[in-house]
This record gives structure tokens, sequence and C-alpha cells, in this order.
């Protein structure tokens, strides 16, 4: 019915409280969306933070691992028996025969390491990058070969570059790298 | 004299009561949208408070010396549980790294008795309402590196939420 009472021509001003009252709601609604929105992206910041300390940590792990594995190709001359730990050709991730020829400089390409720490998975990429002759040492007087033989400690150091990754949920991956320098021979150090 | 050209006329009690019934039933609906909001914005703060507390519990462990009491295996449940070396405890324990039914004194972190506490962890933390459980494997997964797990439980309506670091200590 329009409100021509008092002659304005064409305005009908009635059920405006109900089209205000809609009005609030979709104001409100917006509001709604948005906070909501705010505490699902808070949720989700949360617990990829969470999954990403989770393989941090793995990744950590795998570094402080891979020179031990080291050492111990080193002192055997030949694939250490590790059960607990695999040694992977990183190319095709299968079983690697050859890891200590790639540990002791016979092979140039990047052997691998991969453990389970938990339910997921460390694995370390390990590529022999070079040697370097330690201070004070002398080539003729250092200790022997890769830590055989006699003579003074140290001499050399060999450099390993450490690639490892650590998995967790949700596919979070944290990479670390690391250089390793090993001083065959010598006590102490990792 | 000439009255204003505008409609006086008040609401209805129809028009009125429509939409403060409309407006009611929103209002009902937008608050239970901010009640889930504020309830995830609480979960996300829980869930970020155990992270950090239990990689600050692991870097303590990582500063501490190889041999201090801090990071020994004191139930011994890591140590010669894997004659054979492929990793795997041969008791089923999992070389204790998953003791969080009670502390080394039969407690919980908080220090309630805990009925038929058998798998005592190496070192508990109360923080909060928070439980945190620290075990340490020597030897694993090979000579001179020690396993940890940090577990950080949190009591939640009857369930326990979980966060678990796992990480490796080398002796230097």
């Amino acid at each position: 019915m329009r409100s021509d009472a008092c002659g304005l021509p064409g305005v009908d001003d009635r059920g405006f409280v109900l089209v205000a009252c809609l009005m609030i709601m979709a104001v409100l609604t917006v509001i709604g969306l948005a906070v909501t929105r705010t505490a699902t992206v808070e949720l989700q910041i949360a617990g990829n933070d969470r999954f990403n300390k989770e393989a941090f940590f793995r990744a950590d792990a795998g570094i402080f691992t891979a020179p031990k594995v080291i050492t111990q190709t080193l002192n055997a001359g030949a694939n250490p028996n590790l059960p607990a730990i695999s040694m992977i050709d990183p190319q095709d991730g299968t079983s690697d025969a050859n890891f200590y020829r790639k540990i002791m400089g016979f092979d140039t390409s990047a052997g691998g390491i991969r453990f389970a720490l938990g339910p997921r998975n460390t694995s370390v990429n390990i590529t022999r990058s070079g040697e370097e002759a330690l201070p004070g040492g002398s080539a003729e007087f250092a200790s022997g070969y890769e830590g055989i033989g006699h003579g003074a400690t140290g001499g050399f150091a060999i450099l390993y570059t450490l690639d490892a990754s650590g998995q967790a949920p949700a596919n979070a991956r944290a990479v670390i790298e690391a250089l390793y320098r090993k001083v065959p021979g010598t006590a102490g150090g990792l | 004299m000439k009255r204003p050209s505008q409609n006086q006329r008040g609401f209805t009690l129809i028009e009125s009561v429509v939409a403060i019934g409309v407006l009611s039933i929103g209002v009902i609906a937008l608050y239970t949208l901010q009640t889930i909001s504020i309830r995830g914005n609480g979960s996300a703060q829980r869930i970020t408070q155990e992270a950090t507390w239990g990689g600050d519990q692991l870097e303590r462990l990582l500063a501490a010396d190889w041999d201090s009491i801090s990071v020994s295996d004191r139930d011994g449940d890591g140590t010669n549980q894997d004659a054979n070396g492929d990793g795997v405890d041969d008791d089923g324990g999992n070389f204790g790294l998953d003791d969080t039914d009670c502390c080394q004194d039969g407690n919980d972190p908080q220090g309630n008795a805990v009925a038929g506490c058998v798998n005592r962890a190496d070192r508990c933390v109360a923080q909060g309402n928070n439980n945190i459980y620290i075990n340490v494997a020597e030897d694993q997964p090979i000579a001179d590196l020690k396993r940890i797990r940090v577990t950080v439980v949190r009591p939640d309506q009857g369930a326990n939420r979980l966060v678990v670091f796992d990480y490796i200590k080398a002796k230097m």
C-alpha cells in the first residue's frame, strides 16, 4: 500500500524493519565468516609449525647421525653392518652396495643413508666434496691414508657435504645442509 | 497548520515480532560461529604452546653434556635391548621411548599418584596442564648416538592429545 497520506508520490517505507534487520544480519554474517576464517588459518599455522618442528628435528638428527656412519665406513673400508640404517643410492633410491666407495672417494657420486625415526624417515645424502691439508701437518708425516697407519694426528681432513631431509605428517619436509670436516685418526669430534 | 510531509505511523506489532524473530535466529547462528572460532583459536594456541615446550625440552637435552644425568637412560630400557642391532627392540618395548605411564617416582609430572604404573619415563616435566615425558635410548640407532623422544601430553576431554618429537644426540 502506498503511503500517500501526506501526498508524497511513490514512497512506500513499510516493511523496512525487515530489510534493515536482514542488512544487519548480512553484516554480522560477514564478520562471523571472517572470524571463522581467521580461526581456521590460525589452526593451520599452528599445525604446520608443529610439523615443521618435527621435520626439522628429524633432519637435524640426520646431520648428527651421518658422521658416525661415515666414521664407521672409513674404519671398515666397506659398507658398515648397520641393520638400523640403510645405505641408499640417492639416484634411484635403491640399496647401495657401493656406499663405501663414495665415502672413500673412489666414486664421485653422492651416497645416502636412510633410517626411520619414529613414524617417519630421515634421509641424508652424503657427497665427498674434497680434502684439505691441515695447518701444521705435512703430507709426508700425516697419519696414514684415511686414518690407517702411523704418524702425528691429523695431517689432512676430508670434507663431506651432508644434505639431510626430515619428514613429518602432512607432507612436511625440512632440509638441512651441513659441511662435515672429518679428520681421520683423531679422537673426539663427531 | 500543515503537517510535515512524512509518514509518522509506527511499526506494526507483526512487523516487529517478525523482525525480532529473524534477527534472533541469525544472532544465535552467529553466536555458534563465534564459539567455534574462539575454540579453534584456543586449540591453535595450545598446539603452538605444546610444540614450543616440546622443542624447548629437546633443545635443553641438545645443550646438555653427553654423560649428564639429564640425558641418561635412567631405567636402562634403551640399553642392550637390541642384540642383533636391527634397530628394533628385542622385547618389543621400543627402547622405552614410549614410556608415558608415569615418572620414575610413580607419579605423573603434576605429582599425582598413578595407579598401576609400569612404563616409567626417564624424565618428566610439568608445564601448565601439560605433562612432558622425556625418554632416552642409549646407542640407538647405532653406537655413540642417543635417541631422544619428547612426548607432550595434554589431557583433553578424557582423551590425550600428543605432540611427539624424535631426535638423535651424538657423542662429540
